[in-house]
Formats: C-alpha cells, structure tokens, sequence
C-alpha cells in the first residue's frame, strides 16, 4: 500500500535509491498489520508541526475522532498541553535525536474524564529522500497499573510503618532470619536501647527471661518460634533491661507469610503487664497477711460459707473452742449438733438475711470440746458479720470473738464474796441490777420484812415502805438512776413481826465498772428509830412546851376580849386598859411562835410544806392581818402574780406578816406602807417598803443576824429580834434572797426574791 | 333551833371560856375532854357541829376525827380543828375537816368560823 507519509522504510515502492526496503512487501503489510495492532499507542508525526499522519488501532480505539490525520498533535490532543511531552516531541525531529522515558506520567481526558497514565515512552526521529527528518515516530505503552499498583504498596507500607511506630504496646518485625527490621518508640522504652536494624534479635543489651527469672535461650524467643512456625504459647516473660530493671510481659509473635506462603518474616507485640504482675503480688501478700492474721490471732475466727454455714476457713483458737472435733467442710449443724436447740442458728440466719451483725458480749456458752465429753460452761464476747462476694450480695459470715471465762468467773467471785460481806453485815442490805432489777436480798431483809423471795424480787423495798414516804423514795429512784449518783434518806419500814413502821436511815450507792459505767446499785438500811423517836421528843418537847404556854394565853385572850365586849363603851378607861392587856397577849403569842421557830430552825427541823399556791391571795391575807392590828396604818399593794408560786404557803407568809409589821412597827409617826409584787423572768420580787426611821448604814448587813437588835434608839422597839433571822430562813429555804435598801430617816424598803 | 356545838379540849379553863363565848350566842354548848369514844358522845348528844383540840391526849383528836369521818352514822358532822401546833392547816386537810382555828384565836373569828360552818 502506498502512502507517502510512511517513512521510506516502510514505502517499498522506492526501488533501491540508496534506500533499502525494510521488508519486503508482504512483510511490510505484516509488520503494518502488527503496528496497527499493537497494544502499544503507535503513532507517526510529520513536520516540526508534528502532523499526525498516522495512528494505530490503540490509539484510535482510547482517542476516538480526535486523533486525526492532519491535526496536529497539539491539536488533537490539548490536554497535553503544559505537560511538556509535545515540546519533547518537537525536540526530537529539530534536534534529530532519539528520547525514551520509563513510567512518564502524563494527564489525559479520556471521554470527558482526566485520567493519569503512566507510559514508557519512545520517540524517533525519521527520514526520508528528501530530508533527514521528516518527523518523528512515536511508541508509547501504558504500564500505570504496574505504577499504580507499585504506588499503592508504597502508600500501604507507609501506612504500616506508621501504625507500628504509634501503637501503644512495644512491637517488632523481622526478617526470615530473625533480623530486625522495624520497631516502635514503646519497644525502644520496653527494650531500654533502639534495637539495630538488620542485627539478630536477642543480640541487644536487652534480655528475656521466663517468668521464674531463668534466662530464655534465644532460639526460644518469640519470633523465632514464630519463624519456625512453632507453637507458640503466650507465657508470661520477662524482659530485663540493661539498666536493671524489668517488665513483666506477654508475647504476641506472628509469622508473616508472603503471597506464596512462605514465611518472610515475624512480628512481635509485648503487651506490658508489670503493674498486673506487681498488684498480684500485693493481693497476694495481703491475703498471706490475712492468712496469717486468721490463723495467728490470739481471737478466734472462722467463716461460714453459704446459707448452710459451711466451715470454710477455721482458725488454730477457733478449733481449740472444739477439741479434736472436725469443722471444715462440714455444715454448721452437722458439726456441732448440739448447738441446734439454742439461739444460735437463728441469729445467723437473721445476720444472712438482714446483713445486720450481732454482736454478744459475756454470752454463755456449753461447749463439749470434744466429741462426747462433758460440755463447760465458757464466757465468749463475739460478732458475726456478714461477707460480701463480687456481686455485692451476701454469701457467708465471718465469725471473730475471744474468751472471757476467766474475766466473767472471776467477776462472779467478787461478786459472791460481795453477797458474802452484805449477807454478814447485820442491817438489811440489797442489791440491783443497773436497770433497777433486784437481784439480791441478805437474809436480815427477809427476817425483817417477812416477804417472800418472789414479792422481794418483784416489788424489792416498796413493799415495806411507809405510804408516805414511798412517793419520796420511788422518785429519787428514779432520780439516782437516771444522773448514777448515791443517795441517803430517812424512810420508815415496816417490820413484820409487830407490823409497826421504825425509822431507817437508807443508803442507795452505785457500783460502777472503770468506764465509770454504773454495774450495780447496793442499797442498805440501818434502823434509827430509836434515835429517831428520841428526836422526835426533843422536837415534841418544844411543841409541847409552846403549845402549853399557848393554852392559858388562849384563855387569857378570851376572857379579855370578853372583857372588853362587856365593858360598856361609856367606861373608856377600861376598855383602854383591856385592849392594851390583849394586845400584849398577841405580843407574847408571837414571841413564843418565833421562840419555837427558831429552836427547830438551829435543829434542823423547822418544817416545809411545799404546794402550789396563790401568792396574791397569800399576800392579801397578811396585809389583812397587819392592817386589822395596825388601825393607823394603811398598807397599799400593787402588782400581781398570775401563775400559782411552788413554795410554803404559809411559811411565806409568816416573811410577808414580819415585814409588815416591821413596816408598820418601826415607822410610828407615818401612816402607809407599801408592797408590791412582781413578776420577773424567773423570780418574783416582793419589796416593803415604809417611811420611817431607817436603818443606819453600818446596821444593814447585821439586822438579818439572829439576836441582832440596834442599840441606842430613841424609840425602844420590842421583839426577840429574831423576826428577820427566821424570815431570812425561810427565804433562804426557797432559794431566794432578801435584802434591804434603806436611810436613816426616811425609810426602808425590804426586798424579797423568790426563783419560779 | 338552837345549834349544838361539842367542843372536844383538855384544858378545862379553854372550855369554859369557849362556853361563855359560845352561850352568849345562845348556842347550846358540850364540852369534853377526852375523845376515844367519840361515836358515841356523836350519837348521844348530836351536835351539830364539833371543836376538836389535836393536842388531846389518849388517842389525839387527829385520830378521833379520822373515827367519826369513817363512820357512816358520825361522818356528817363538820369538824373544826381547834389547835396551838403549827401543822393544823395540813392535819386539816388531811382529814377533810371543814376549817381550824389557831390558839390563841380571836373571838370574831372563832364565831365567825362557826357560823360558817353552820350555815
């Protein structure tokens, strides 16, 4: 075929002008046909502007229309512009000279998409008769996939090599020889030094170990089984660094294969697990503490297993309670039968079930300390508390307590030898528990009472107590009880053999432990009656002797106050002199009532009652008094209590008729008297108040004195003078106070003050 | 009618000033000096009402009166309790006396004590 754009070579219809044929024809139009076929891009130019004048099948089938004869290259394919490949092109038909390129990239547009290609690449310059470069030639073939494919691996390695480098646990590969080729910072911190790439692992100052500390022959270590293809199981190892210190880790070696399966290499990942290994060891330490502290413990311990109580863990004290008897392993019941019948099973379970420990202190126990002896009678304080699995549910007891046999027998001991001292003391003595049970009555108390030993038990001295004082006495019981304090008091009992109540003297004393924890209460009572009614007549002799002064002072005053009706009113005289006899009457009345006052007041015996009463009323009656014996004076109260005042009514106010009267007494030329009443937070305060002499300064503080009189007045006043001393008394026995405000010459005001 | 007043005291002058008192008034007056058979004397003179000294002796007019008031046929008649000693105000509450009287007394107070009583 003819075509004058084919280079001579190809023409063969140029006979031998200094040209030799290629081929011969039929070879030509073989060699057109494997050209035209090539999977290669062939493709022929001409002229420096590189016409194409001819394309091959591939070039035409990726190209399409725009590789056409005529365009240029540049023309046919713009793309290429900017990629510097035409002016290559170009360079070889100016320059005459041959290029070739291996795995150009070069951007095309295929079918409206860009795509890459990498092409090897050959361009020739050629010739013809005329010219010696026509144009060029050029072949070209794609080899992206391998490019690409090259690429993708480079990028999948990168990609390896960084994954390695950050993984957190230490890793390294080798080669089919175990020879290091990549490791990561955290092997370089595991394996103290940068292993050297190439050398044979096992060949650093590092060193591997088992996890007993013998050292680990090389051929053994991971990898290099990994290599072998060898079974590798993840034992613990340990890996010792050249600056002495260790990790615990477990290997994790994999041989790597390549696409023919055939190993190529091993990677190792350590996975560092010294802190484990360190905690193990401190669990392990404290349960060997705790072993030793169970079975050491001079207490005795044991754990119970599951809801059956199983003997799980018995301690050497714990097995002493039970001789020789098997425990472990065995159920709680079945091991100790005889603990069936008492509170015990029960109390576990309800320690089980509720997960609230009990706790028995001085419990007694029979225990047999061996399989058929005798059970003793043992002392045991002790707790169960519940223990905990995992899940935080219940799942045994834990059993802890210690002897105290000898303690509470010893106790026992002093406490007969207590019984022993109260059963000999001849008075009637009795103790009771702290809580006030009683426990204990000496022979004396039955002999005296006659009472049985179960209404002693139940009523203990209430029953021979007289009605009149029991109130007294079951208060400051309770009283005693309550703040652990002794206390003393005078009761009558009761003897049984005349039925007659003889004052005792009776002692209630707590015993207290040295936690000053009271333990007991002795109460003790010795007969005073004799004494007692000695006393009792002294006390009677004063009454009896004011009570005889007393009745012919009633006759006298009645016969002149008979007198003095009779008297007509016309005889004023008489009446004068009778109404001064009854007026001296009353003055002796009086000093014989404070005669008799303060007799019991230095005997202790001026006596109280106390009650709740109404003080205004109280008040009003002895300015009645006052006022019905003092006609020239007139008393003024003011002020008012409105609650009931606790006190002696009548004690009271015999102070309030004292200060009148003194009031009234001691101001002769004056005419009113005032008292007032008030109530402050927490006392009432009564003042008297008059215009009269006075009390000189130097006299204030001793006019409460007993015999105290102020000398050389003018007015001679009358009275024992001990008025204010027994009103100060009084006031004193309802914790109050009194006092006085007063100048000479224009009067006193008294003061009263009563807590409420 | 004439109100009768027994007047229990062993002071024999206390009495007779008592009557004189009290006869002024045109009561009608018994006077005694010992009280163990109170119940009796009650039921013989039937007084209306009675003036007991606590300090009388044998028995002691605190336990007379706590006789009369635990006898049915005697418990009615009010008492008054006729005394020197300190504690007549508590005996007289204790044994539901209807008032007392302190020696010395004052003779408008006694009447009136009675008169009250009787009423």
């Amino acid at each position: 075929m003819q075509n004058e754009l084919l280079p001579d070579s190809f023409n063969a219809t140029n006979k031998n002008e200094g040209v030799t044929p290629f081929f011969a024809l039929h070879d030509q139009q073989l060699l057109f046909n494997t050209l035209m076929q090539s999977p290669a891009f062939i493709c022929i130019l001409k002229g420096i502007e590189l016409n194409i004048i001819f394309g091959n099948y591939s070039i035409t089938k990726v190209f399409g229309e725009r590789f056409k004869e005529g365009k240029t290259i540049a023309e046919a394919l713009p793309e290429l512009e900017g990629e510097g490949i035409i002016e290559i092109i170009r360079n070889v038909f100016i320059s005459n000279q041959q290029f070739a390129a291996k795995e150009m990239p070069l951007h095309f547009i295929i079918g409206d998409e860009p795509k890459l290609a990498y092409l090897n690449f050959n361009c020739e310059p050629y010739g013809n008769e005329r010219v010696q470069v026509a144009g060029v030639s050029v072949f070209a073939y794609d080899v992206s996939e391998q490019v690409i494919a090259r690429n993708a691996i480079k990028a999948s390695e990168n990609k390896f090599r960084k994954l390695i480098y950050s993984l957190p646990t230490a890793l390294y590969t080798c080669d089919a020889e175990g020879k290091i080729i990549l490791y990561n910072t955290e092997a370089v911190k595991l394996l103290g030094e940068e292993p050297a790439i190439g050398k044979k692992v096992g060949s650093g100052t590092w060193k591997m170990c088992n996890a007993d500390g013998t050292p680990l022959p090389v051929n053994e270590y991971p990898v290099m089984l990994a290599l072998k293809e060898e079974k590798i199981t993840h034992h613990e190892l340990i890996i010792k660094r050249a600056d002495g210190t260790h990790s615990h880790v477990i290997p994790y070696p994999q041989a790597i294969y390549d696409s023919a399966g055939k190993v190529t290499g091993a990677i190792n990942n350590f996975v560092d697990i010294t802190e484990q290994v360190n905690t193990r060891r401190q669990l392990e330490q404290t349960a060997n503490m705790i072993r030793d502290l169970y079975m050491n413990a001079p207490a005795f311990i044991c754990t119970l297993k599951g809801r059956e109580f199983v003997y799980e863990l018995v301690n050497p004290e714990y097995q002493k309670l039970y001789g020789k008897r098997k425990l472990v392993g065995l159920k709680l019941m079945d091991a100790l039968p005889e603990i069936r019948n008492t509170e015990i099973p029960d109390l576990l379970t309800r320690v089980y079930e509720t997960g609230e420990p009990f706790v028995g202190t001085q419990m007694r126990f029979l225990l047999a300390r061996d399989e058929g002896k005798e059970p003793e009678e043992t002392y045991l304080n002790f707790s169960y508390q519940p223990m905990y699995n995992l899940e935080n549910e219940i799942d045994g007891i834990l059993v802890f307590g210690y002897e105290v046999t000898n303690q509470v027998l010893a106790k026992n001991k002093s406490e007969e030898n207590l019984r022993w001292v109260l059963e000999s003391l001849p008075q009637i003595t009795s103790a009771s528990s702290s809580d006030g049970t009683n426990i204990f009555f000496n022979k004396f108390f039955f002999e005296y009472s006659g009472l049985g030993v179960e209404e002693a038990t139940k009523n203990g001295w209430n029953s021979i107590v007289h009605p009149e004082e029991l109130e007294n006495v079951l208060r400051e019981w309770e009283s005693c009880k309550r703040e652990g304090k002794e206390y003393c008091m005078e009761i009558r009992l009761r003897r049984n053999v005349d039925r007659m109540y003889r004052w005792h003297i009776a002692h209630i004393t707590p015993m207290k432990d040295h936690n000053g924890m009271v333990t007991q209460w002795i109460a003790s009572a010795t007969d005073i009656h004799e004494q007692k009614i000695k006393e009792q007549q002294k006390d009677d002799f004063m009454s009896i002797a004011s009570h005889e002064m007393k009745t012919p002072l009633t006759t006298i005053k009645a016969y002149l106050q008979l007198l003095e009706m009779t008297i007509e009113s016309k005889d004023a005289e008489a009446l004068l002199y009778t109404r001064k006899a009854i007026a001296s009457v009353e003055r002796l009345k009086d000093l014989i009532s404070e005669l008799l006052d303060v007799s019991k007041i230095q005997h202790g015996q001026l006596n109280f009652n106390f009650s709740n009463f109404d003080f205004n009323e109280m008040v009003s009656t002895a300015v009645e008094e006052i006022e019905y014996n003092s006609p020239h004076h007139k008393i003024y109260k003011t002020g008012s209590i409105e609650q009931p005042v606790y006190g002696d009514r009548e004690r009271l106010r015999q102070v309030i008729v004292n200060l009148l009267s003194n009031a009234v007494k001691y101001s002769p030329d004056a005419n009113e008297v005032y008292i007032s009443v008030n109530q402050q937070p927490g006392e009432i305060i009564v003042a008297v108040k008059d215009s009269g002499i006075g009390i000189a300064a130097v006299n204030l503080s001793r006019i409460f004195e007993r015999y105290f009189r102020i000398d050389g007045q003018e007015l001679h006043f009358q009275g024992l003078g001990i008025g204010l001393y027994i009103s100060m008394k009084i006031i004193e026995r309802h914790r109050g106070k009194i006092r006085v405000e007063s100048e000479p010459g224009k009067g006193s005001t008294f003061y009263v003050y009563l807590p409420n | 009618m004439q109100k009768c007043i027994l007047i229990y005291d062993d002071d024999l002058e206390t009495l007779n000033v008592c009557r004189v008192i009290l006869q002024q008034k045109s009561y009608r007056v018994e006077t005694l000096s010992q009280c163990e058979n109170i119940i009796e004397d009650i039921q013989n003179i039937k007084p209306d009402v009675i003036l007991m000294d606590l300090w009388i002796p044998k028995i002691g007019g605190e336990k007379a009166v706590m006789m009369m008031k635990q006898n049915a046929a005697t418990s009615q008649v009010p008492v008054i309790l006729f005394s020197a000693n300190d504690d007549i105000e508590k005996i007289s509450t204790k044994i539901n006396a209807s008032g007392f009287l302190k020696k010395p007394f004052d003779i408008s107070v006694f009447l009136q004590m009675i008169e009250a009583v009787l009423r």
